[in-house]
């Protein structure tokens, strides 16, 4: 008897207690459904039942797990690997004790401080160019690192003197402008006949000796006066021009007066009196003939 | 046959040798050819003359006139130092390349205007002078930089 009872009161209380358990949950369940309109914090987003993604755990492993020191983490411009514990180090340093590993922070900053230390390997072990290293080419024309770091002090003041120390864009720039004239000169080369170049070079050397050479009002007086009384032998009833019209042209005859005379000082000409014409005839026999004519003297001025 | 071509050959060598080698005269040792007085004639007397009809007195004469030209020549090569010389020569080249350049007013009155508005960024105090006298000197601003940005287009330019 007594274990009927037992076992009645065991299964009403199971019926009583599963009841009360799914009142619960539907209770819940209808808090969390209904939209709160008291100001609470609202969980309807949240499932109860979840279960946290796997993803994410994954990716807290990941960041979490660090390599070994001597994991090897990038490599310097001279092509030495940069080790995991230099980084380390570095951060150490730089967050003052607060960041050990370089494995716990996030990857941009992980390249930070790769490229930190690259820059700083870059600096350490800088190492110039010799002078006369050819640093560029401009249509095959080699510049020389001499020229081009002159050429950087003057543009720079001072300031900058190794072309080793620019950028790659800095250094276009500078031999984008010292291949200027590289390029001008070799457009004259091809473009410029000897002749052209004769006559450029004489009206240069002419125009150096205008502005070296100085001539007095004395002088340009002295030359109108003669002019006039030259004048006035052949028509004295010629209209002379007054002296300070004449000005600029008497100023250049006497210029061009003076270089000349400097120039034939002390000048050995010679004139040859027998050479013939007719050797300009492409006769062969003829011209042979006339070669052997042709004496040696010279009369000497 | 191949002797008597190697004869003629020979022989049209040895004319023209001795046409550029027949020396009218002098300067200072500097040969002047017969070639040149016969140019210089020509010029002068509207080819009237040559060296050969030239009476003695003639030929001395011209030698003399020929002869600061000769001398101005070699000054100029001795005494002009190569940066001197490149520059007039680059100088040649561009005013040359230039004058085959039209650049239209429309042109120059825009980058007038482009010039005028960086001076006014830059509050610079230069007076700007009014376009009509600033045209030209901007035509040939512009002109020099189409030349100068054709030459580096076509540039082959390797750094190391």
């Amino acid at each position: 008897m007594n274990k009927i009872i037992i076992t009645l009161g065991l299964a009403s209380f199971f019926l009583v207690s599963s009841v009360s358990a799914d009142a619960l949950k539907n209770s819940l369940n209808s808090i969390l459904n209904t939209k709160d309109s008291s100001g609470m914090v609202n969980l309807s987003g949240v499932s109860v039942g979840a279960k946290p993604k796997p993803k994410v755990r994954q990716q807290v492993k990941k960041v979490r797990k660090s390599r070994p020191g001597s994991a090897i983490i990038g490599r310097y411009n001279d092509g030495k690997s940069v080790r995991k514990k230099e980084a380390d180090k570095y951060i150490r340093k730089a967050t003052k004790g607060k960041i050990k590993d370089l494995d716990l922070l996030p990857k941009k900053q992980r390249l930070m401080v790769l490229k930190d230390l690259q820059r700083m390997y870059a600096i350490k072990h800088f190492k110039s160019r010799p002078a006369n290293a050819v640093v560029a080419t401009v249509d095959g024309t080699p510049i020389v690192k001499k020229s081009v770091d002159i050429y950087l002090k003057s543009v720079t003041n001072g300031k900058v003197k190794d072309f080793d120390r620019l950028d790659k864009k800095q250094r276009l720039i500078l031999i984008k402008d010292l291949a200027r004239p590289i390029l001008l000169k070799a457009a004259v080369e091809h473009n410029i006949t000897k002749i052209e170049k004769e006559t450029i070079f004489k009206q240069l050397w002419l125009s150096k000796q205008r502005t070296s050479i100085e001539v007095s009002n004395e002088e340009m007086v002295a030359l109108y006066e003669a002019k006039k009384a030259q004048t006035l032998a052949k028509n004295p009833t010629a209209q002379i021009p007054p002296y300070i019209s004449l000005g600029e042209s008497l100023k250049n005859e006497l210029l061009e007066k003076k270089i000349m005379k400097n120039l034939m000082k002390d000048v050995n000409i010679t004139v040859n009196y027998d050479v013939e014409e007719t050797f300009e005839m492409n006769d062969s026999n003829k011209s042979l003939e006339k070669l052997d004519k042709i004496p040696d003297t010279k009369e000497t001025e | 046959m191949k002797k008597l071509l190697i004869t003629i050959g020979l022989g049209l060598f040895l004319s023209t040798a001795t046409v550029s080698a027949a020396t009218a005269g002098t300067v200072n040792g500097m040969k002047i050819t017969v070639k040149e007085a016969n140019k210089a004639l020509k010029a002068l007397t509207k080819g009237k003359m040559t060296w050969s009809k030239l009476p003695k007195d003639g030929r001395k004469q011209l030698i003399q006139m020929m002869a600061p030209s000769k001398l101005v020549a070699v000054a100029a090569r001795k005494q002009l130092t190569s940066k001197e010389k490149q520059a007039a020569l680059a100088g040649f080249w561009m005013q040359k390349k230039m004058s085959k350049i039209k650049i239209s007013d429309k042109t120059a009155k825009n980058a007038y205007n482009k010039m005028k508005q960086a001076a006014k960024k830059a509050k610079s105090k230069a007076k700007i002078p009014p376009f009509n006298k600033a045209k030209n000197n901007i035509k040939m601003q512009l002109a020099q930089e189409k030349i100068v940005s054709k030459l580096m287009k076509k540039a082959k330019i390797k750094i190391k």
